[in-house]
């Protein structure tokens, strides 16, 4: 039982913390947000000259041969940027799906192209009627003559507008929510059939509506066994969550630590605020809320390094409700302390609260994973 | 993504797995945990129920502290040469844990183990003996009880006065131990400008024991009352002011100060799921049950966290203390739960009980969801509030520079 990190895993802390500190500020990175693409293709290229888009990915593919715990570090240090790129959709979700169940010659085709910085990809999985089922699909697969033909829609997909692949969830069996009979399928985005709505988020993203309409694939596309593709599709989200979940603690980080800052710099009746006790005391509330969050984010990502199991999808579920509920709180709370300030579009402290406000959302809320935790 | 397939130099570190030395530790400890805590729990089972805390009697629970004595594994955070068995922190994690799961109760003399012991090795200096105070709980022949710990946060009942002949103690206060009664007390007093801790003889200056025994999780408030006691010198530290001050409230409040892993509520939570699902409660129900569940989840992760940092400062701005509270307070709210699901089954009126007892919870156990909530408010308010709790912290963090509020 070892709670220290290895050399190699500080350095790349450090190195994303200094990235972040020196080159990410809070204006930079509105002006990617606000960009065309939405993000900065210059960073992204940064990201894989420094071995970042490779980090969880195997080293015979190029990758660096790291975990979840090497995962939750690099998410961490995001979240305290709120970087805009898009690690989350590309090498965490696609990158989990390809890795669980990508075929050698799959793996060979496209991970060296996601480390390298020369593809983006979008997990297109969620459906409108679903919720946070992911068996729930109406989008339906039927093969013929080894072909398959897909139609449907998909709702939400982060990061499609400039995804150049989707993994897309459809049924090639059984009824609308049936567990078995869900399959992957890797689909280039110029696919004939393939059309999109293109919006940006809440938070700052970018997401779209996608349409499958008669779109044909040969056999070579489908990612993993035909009918079987809950199971990776589970793993790729849950391993997804506990990024996402790290993004956020590292998001409330940044506001439980600005709010102190405020605190003691805004003054009122002739002394800081901070000097208040209940103003102190709900920064104490804040502060171990965030601790809450990353001892559980510390639990997730060791229990994934031990195995992937109920273990494993017990602590990511708790996770993820210890993140909506604390997320929820600090935000406000940080809101609150900094009066109207923090509800200004000129300070960060409102863009972090989006950004928490549609992680809670993303991969179950707080009501689904409680659920799924107490089924587990 | 790698699950469970480790690669690289990455991997050395952060695991949650044990070690083969630390395995086979954590066996011995299970081992005499099996043997000895069941053989206390068979023999003298609770007259009060079955149900969790409440299934073993507070006399079994001093004659198990008494076989962890003799054991040498009860002074967990002394010297070696003071009766320390000599732990590294994830032994003593280990023993805490594998403790919590079976829900054993904090150690019978917990304020004499926890807080006096390891405030008389900071306070205690090279010109006068503290054996006289420590040997007694060494021997886990005296309990102790304290007052409040710090008087900016309480008011103290006691007033020490200084004359020509000595020191005196006058005043009522009210010192909290455990169940099991209460030999000596450790209070806070000022005299003029000065802050000093005091270790008095309780005896026949006890005016009244306001609480009685409730199974293991017996505690004890007893209001003394001290006319003109003579302190001699013995009995007095002075507590220096500044920094050194604040290292020994520190001590205090981090040092495991009624600690007891949070995982003893693990099986509180599983009896009330299965009783909720046996009732085929609503799903609401359910769902309080499964957020308790989750706290307590983080709980256990930040316990760890704790526990580790102490010593290997990962994380030192976490405090026991601090974890302390949170585990009452989750305690607390379980017990909320545990009255509310009970409904009427919960209310101590005895046409009621006789009519709808709930077998499950055993012979009057309904009866003590209602006790053990009482006690633990009493708990968390009247002896360490929330509050106090609070503003320790925000000092602390205010001690590290860091993260200054």
């Amino acid at each position: 039982m070892d709670f220290s990190f290895s050399d190699e895993q500080t350095l790349l802390q450090e190195s994303v913390s200094r990235f972040i500190a020196n080159d990410y500020g809070f204006e930079e990175r509105q002006k990617h947000s606000r960009s065309d693409l939405g993000y900065s293709a210059e960073n992204w290229k940064t990201f894989a000259e420094l071995g970042w888009l490779g980090v969880p990915f195997a080293e015979g593919a190029g990758g660096f041969g790291g975990g979840a715990v090497e995962m939750m570090l690099m998410m961490e240090e995001f979240g305290k940027g709120l970087v805009v790129e898009p690690y989350l959709a590309t090498v965490a979700a696609c990158g989990a799906a390809l890795k669980v169940a990508g075929s050698e010659d799959q793996q060979a085709a496209y991970i060296p192209d996601i480390v390298g910085g020369s593809t983006l990809w979008a997990l297109a999985f969620a459906e409108p009627q679903g919720r946070f089922n992911l068996a729930d699909l109406l989008t339906v697969a039927t093969s013929d003559k080894g072909k398959y033909v897909i139609s449907g829609h998909k709702a939400v997909v982060i990061n499609g507008p400039n995804a150049n692949f989707f993994i897309v969830s459809a049924r090639t069996g059984g009824e609308q929510r049936d567990k078995d009979g869900v399959s992957l399928f890797i689909i280039p985005s110029d696919a004939a059939g393939l059309s999109r709505r293109d919006y940006p988020t809440v938070d700052g993203q970018r997401a779209c509506e996608l349409t499958l309409d008669q779109v044909e694939l040969d056999e070579s596309n489908i990612l993993g066994e035909e009918g079987q593709g809950l199971v990776v599709l589970e793993q790729a989200i849950d391993f997804a969550t506990l990024a996402i979940g790290s993004e956020a603690v590292g998001c409330m980080e940044v506001l439980y630590k600005d709010t102190v800052e405020y605190c003691k710099n805004r003054e009122q009746f002739g002394q800081p605020i901070g000097k208040f006790q209940v103003l102190q005391h709900r920064m104490v509330d804040m502060f171990m809320e965030h601790e809450q969050s990353k001892s559980l984010m510390f639990m997730a990502a060791m229990r994934w390094d031990e195995g992937y199991g109920p273990e494993a999808q017990k602590a990511v579920s708790a996770f993820k409700v210890q993140v909506g509920k604390s997320g929820k709180f600090i935000g406000q709370s940080a809101v609150q302390l900094h009066g109207g300030m923090g509800m200004t579009d000129e300070l960060n402290i409102g863009h972090y609260f989006k950004r928490l406000t549609i992680i809670d959302t993303m991969f179950g809320n707080v009501d689904h994973h409680l659920k799924r935790f107490g089924d587990l | 993504l790698n699950a469970g397939t480790p690669q690289k130099s990455y991997h050395e570190k952060v695991k949650l797995s044990l070690s083969k030395e630390q395995s086979e530790f954590r066996d011995q400890v299970v081992d005499f945990l099996d043997t000895y805590w069941h053989e206390q729990k068979t023999l003298a089972p609770s007259t009060l129920g079955s149900s969790g805390l409440l299934g073993i009697s507070s006399e079994a629970i001093k004659r198990w502290y008494q076989r962890v004595f003799d054991q040498g594994w009860a002074l967990i955070d002394w010297p070696e040469n003071l009766g320390g068995p000599g732990w590294d922190p994830i032994q003593k994690y280990i023993w805490i844990s594998e403790c919590g799961r079976r829900c054993i109760p904090s150690p019978s003399n917990l304020p004499g183990v926890a807080v006096v012991g390891p405030l008389l090795f900071a306070l205690g200096d090279n010109h006068r003996s503290i054996d006289q105070f420590l040997e007694g709980i060494t021997t886990n022949d005296s309990s102790w009880g304290l007052g409040p710990l710090d008087l900016e946060w309480n008011q103290t009942g006691l007033n020490l006065v200084r004359s020509r002949e000595g020191f005196s103690l006058s005043g009522r206060e009210v010192i909290c131990g455990t169940g099991l009664g209460c030999d000596w007390g450790l209070v806070f007093c000022r005299e003029a400008q000065d802050e000093y801790v005091v270790l008095v003889e309780i005896a026949d200056r006890l005016i009244e024991r306001m609480s009685g025994e409730v199974g293991a999780l017996s505690s004890g408030f007893y209001e003394v009352e001290f006319v003109d006691e003579k302190i001699s010198e013995d009995q007095m530290f002075l507590v220096p002011q500044g920094s050194r001050r604040k290292k020994i409230m520190e001590l205090i409040w981090g040092n495991g100060t009624f600690y007891q892993s949070p995982l003893f509520l693990r099986r509180e939570i599983v009896r009330l799921m299965d009783f909720a699902r046996k009732k085929e409660m609503n799903r609401v129900s359910i769902k309080r049950l499964v957020e308790l569940g989750i706290e307590l989840k983080s709980l256990e992760a930040l316990e760890m966290r704790a526990i580790f940092g102490r010593d290997q400062k990962i994380e030192n701005r976490l405090s026991l203390a601090h974890l302390n509270l949170m585990t009452l307070d989750l305690t607390s709210r379980i017990l909320e739960v545990e009255v509310d699901l009970l409904a009427y089954y919960s209310v101590p009126n005895e046409d009621r009980l006789t009519t709808h007892n709930e077998p499950n919870l055993g012979p009057g156990g309904d009866e003590y969801a209602v006790k053990k909530l009482l006690y633990i408010n009493a708990w968390i308010e009247g002896v360490t509030s929330l509050d106090g709790a609070k503003g320790y912290l925000a000092s602390r963090l205010e001690a590290t520079g860091h993260d200054e509020i």
